[in-house]
């Protein structure tokens, strides 16, 4: 039986990339926090990283727009956005399909995409994490296109994939990494605000294992108080479910004017 | 639906050699490529910001248009730059 080793969530802004060193004072803060994610996700010897991410309007559009969806691909091109350094990455599409299987039969009922260039969502972790030798499974979660699955739907999808994670038919090694949030305003007049008091809340809730605090948060709340490109955490609420929802270790936070968006950086217990 | 049209243009322009070029040369031949609105037709012109989200068009997919027609993120709301404007007229 597979069994899950590591998770873990972190945000993924192009800034982490482009311009490491934007704001000194919480470069060493960052970059410390990044590298013990790399380790203690490297040290667990996954055979494959399922990234939970989202994707920004690349890949997918209006003609055909999924709520969830699992790449199953032998490789995934990066889109490059705007400039963003990003590599092919190699997948794992046995284990995509496996896992898209029991998650349909587990009650979710997500979309199987078998091309999946990916955009700075997954590309930007890979890259700070040093994951590029590593299978990778993408799993997106809508989290920019109205209306968009609730938090609690989020939460289902995160304990089905810990369930499927189990019934994987190898004894394979498997990690969980969601990327996005937290606090920031994307492309809209509020751009470039950071709501500390909510990320620290956030945070905390995530690290205490209170899911069912998040999940009672509503979008208009979140949009209201930290912003469309904070309802990213749907993906971290997935990956904390799957994890077991028992909380985590916060390993970073900053308020990265610079990258116009707060940075948090979180490990999850791996409930057995 | 315009909107699928619309989100596609800007796609189309991200996404594709030359699009990007032939937009800013000739606006209305690229614009007729599409099945617009005449609405969004002017607000895609005009890279109104607020006017391209009023219609439905994803806030990401508007800040691309404009970023791409050389509109800094910071100035999305601001700036006065205009399809089809020479440069030294804006």
């Amino acid at each position: 039986m597979a069994q899950l080793v590591y998770a873990g969530a972190t945000s993924h802004v192009s800034g982490i990339i482009r311009t490491p060193d934007a704001s000194p004072q919480y470069t060493d803060l960052l970059d410390s926090a990044w590298k013990r994610m790399s380790a203690d996700l490297k040290a667990a010897e996954p055979d494959v990283v399922i990234i939970i991410g989202t994707d920004h309007q690349e890949t997918y559009g209006l003609e055909n727009y999924p709520v969830f969806a699992i790449g199953q691909a032998d490789e995934y091109p990066a889109w490059n956005e705007h400039g963003i350094p990003g590599e092919t990455s190699t997948g794992a599409p046995e284990i995509s399909g496996a896992l898209h299987e029991a998650l349909v039969h587990g009650g979710i009922d997500l979309s199987v995409s078998m091309e999946m260039p990916l955009d700075h969502g997954y590309t930007v972790p890979i890259q700070r994490l040093e994951l590029e030798g590593l299978p990778i499974v993408p799993l997106f979660i809508n989290c920019n296109q109205p209306p968009l699955p609730t938090l609690t739907r989020a939460r289902k999808l995160g304990e089905a994939l810990r369930n499927a994670i189990h019934q994987l038919p190898e004894d394979l090694n498997v990690a969980v990494l969601a990327t996005g949030g937290l606090s920031h305003w994307v492309a809209l007049p509020q751009q470039g605000e950071i709501n500390e008091e909510w990320d620290d809340r956030f945070l905390t809730l995530v690290t205490n294992g209170d899911l069912d605090a998040i999940t009672r948060m509503t979008d208009g709340q979140i949009l209201e108080e930290a912003g469309n490109g904070a309802l990213e955490i749907r993906t971290w609420v997935a990956a904390a479910a799957c994890a077991g929802g028992t909380g985590g270790e916060r390993l970073a936070y900053a308020p990265m004017h610079s990258w116009v968006t707060g940075i948090g950086i979180v490990e999850l217990e791996v409930a057995r | 639906m315009s909107l699928v049209q619309l989100s596609r243009l800007v796609r189309d322009v991200e996404h594709n050699d030359g699009v990007i070029a032939d937009l800013q040369a000739e606006p209305a031949a690229v614009l007729a490529r599409y099945r617009l609105t005449d609405d969004e037709r002017q607000a895609v012109l005009d890279l109104d910001a607020q006017r391209l989200i009023d219609l439905g068009l994803n806030a990401l997919l508007m800040r691309t248009l404009l970023v791409l027609n050389g509109v800094g993120n910071p100035e999305i709301y601001t700036h006065s730059i205009r399809l089809g404007t020479p440069a030294d007229a804006s």
